[in-house]
């Protein structure tokens, strides 16, 4: 099959639109989340998604407006009990992470167990993808893509040295708690892409890429971003033609470019 | 009359119930070089903490200008170096000059040409531009605290307030930044206030010492310090020599 038939399929272009906007905000999130030991917050929060998700299907509501609401507030709760109660940040995760899946299950439980819709969302159907989705996630990664490059300077000096920020007047915990919100909004969108269980891939593998060659902090967002898509594009085309569940693929292919740039950067290293 | 830079009343701090500084006053006035002395754990750098406004006075004021620390105006006009420099991942995928951009978050001039020749100044003046575009976590400690210096200086602040600056600096490098302050403080009347137990710094270009051990145990000028007995107490009777001389 060609390139050019493959793009022809209407489901395949959605997938690959919305695909792409999400790989690309996941990634440039995710640089800042590992750099911040924060990487399993992507785990934590896709857990709560699963509870959010199982809500919304047992009141028949739409799962992204249940989700997103219940996730952000979630994501904020890391950060209080974080802050303020003087929890370690691993703790706080491990917390709402099995707060959410105890309470997805009691939820599949009580609306008559598990069914169709809910395991598409721990797998994940990229290529199930409707045009409302396609809208909802162009417009809200627009929105949190804009939100990293208007506040880039405070990220930046933020994720290098928090102390510092605070000290020159940047609204620290303000920004926290942007960022934070914004994580669990894309959280809540990459279920559709990779699914529930493997969301946090998606955040940690192509910053993590990006670290081996990256040379500056905007450079690693950059090669985070432009790996992710890639990733995205040649997991979708590698599902289709070789008839494979499509965010697994996705994955696998992060993981590969994760082992290329170890040997990529083996060999800069070497170097004289 | 000059002006008051920072003005602590009656000052008092305590963490989690343990009061680490206890009625502490003085004033800092324009052009002030300060040595602030101090045994570890005396409060030296819960007293910087609650300058940049970064700890809450339990009892008492501080003001910054006439103002609270806090006040985002002020922050403008003050480089900052903090104590410790492990405080980042060595890993972190961060240059050099991303680095030293950091100290302009407060003017929010980081980026475009005018934040670029700023950076490019402040390099220059720790004689570390050929190494702008390096990663941080590449370079020795001692090229790291200059980054670091750099940093402090690269909003041209009115106000320096240094943690232990030459900590991690080699003999010459050392010389060369405490002249670098001498001119700052000098030519362009910048207030600095110097934390550190480098005695040969202190001696030779400090104004006024503030030793401090949970409260203000002297707070005068150089001249004054380096005939009491607080000299002898905090560096040892064979040091007293070595500064005052120096001063001289």
């Amino acid at each position: 099959m060609e390139f050019f038939e493959f793009l022809s399929y209407g489901f395949i272009k959605r997938a690959l639109v919305a695909g792409s906007l999400i790989s690309v905000v996941c990634a440039v999130l995710g640089v800042v989340l590992v750099l911040r030991r924060l990487s399993m917050i992507g785990d934590g929060l896709s857990h709560m998604t699963f509870g959010g998700v199982a809500l919304a299907l047992a009141l028949n509501l739409y799962p992204l407006a249940v989700s997103i609401p219940l996730v952000a507030l979630s994501s904020l709760g890391i950060l209080r009990m974080t802050e303020r109660a003087g929890v370690f940040g691993d703790a706080a995760i491990g917390v709402v992470s099995s707060v959410g899946i105890a309470f997805g299950v009691l939820m599949a439980s009580m609306s008559g167990g598990f069914n169709v819709d809910l395991f598409s969302y721990l797998f994940g159907n990229i290529l199930s993808i409707s045009r409302v989705e396609v809208a909802i996630s162009a417009i809200i990664s627009a929105g949190v893509l804009a939100v990293i490059i208007v506040y880039y300077d405070e990220i930046f000096s933020i994720t290098f040295d928090e102390e510092f920020a605070r000290a020159s007047g940047v609204p620290v915990d303000r920004i926290n708690a942007l960022l934070m919100v914004l994580t669990a909004i894309t959280v809540v969108l990459t279920m559709k892409v990779v699914g529930i269980m493997l969301t946090s891939a998606l955040l940690i593998l192509p910053s993590v890429t990006a670290f081996q060659v990256a040379r500056g902090f905007r450079n690693a967002m950059i090669i985070a971003g432009l790996f992710s898509l890639l990733a995205l594009v040649t997991g979708v085309f590698a599902s289709f033609l070789l008839n494979l569940p499509a965010g697994a693929a996705i994955v696998m292919v992060n993981a590969f470019f994760l082992l290329l740039s170890f040997v990529v950067r083996h060999f800069m290293n070497r170097k004289p | 009359m000059p002006v008051k830079v920072v003005k602590a009343e009656d000052l008092c701090v305590d963490y989690h119930s343990v009061r680490v500084l206890s009625d502490v006053s003085f004033t800092v006035q324009e052009g002030d070089y300060i040595g602030l002395v101090g045994p570890n754990g005396s409060g030296k750098s819960t007293l910087i903490r609650c300058m940049l406004g970064l700890a809450r006075p339990s009892r008492g004021t501080i003001s910054f200008f006439g103002s609270e620390p806090s006040a985002m105006r002020l922050r403008e006009t003050v480089g900052y170096l903090p104590q410790r420099m492990d405080f980042f991942n060595p890993r972190f995928p961060s240059t050099v000059a991303e680095v030293v951009s950091q100290g302009l978050i407060s003017t929010r001039r980081a980026g475009g040409s005018a934040g670029r020749e700023r950076i490019d100044r402040a390099l220059e003046m720790l004689d570390i531009h050929e190494i702008g575009s390096r990663l941080i976590g590449e370079l020795s400690g001692g090229q790291q605290q200059k980054v670091f210096i750099a940093r402090a200086l690269v909003n041209e602040p009115d106000f320096l307030i240094l943690d232990e600056p030459t900590s991690a600096l080699d003999p010459e490098t050392r010389e060369s930044f405490f002249s670098l302050l001498h001119e700052l403080n000098g030519k362009r009347r910048v207030t600095i206030i110097l934390v550190t137990h480098d005695i040969g710094g202190i001696g030779q270009y400090a104004s006024k010492m503030l030793y401090l051990d949970k409260t203000v145990i002297f707070f005068g000028g150089f001249d004054e310090f380096c005939g009491s007995e607080n000299m002898s107490r905090f560096f040892g009777a064979a040091s007293q020599h070595i500064i005052c001389h120096k001063h001289d």
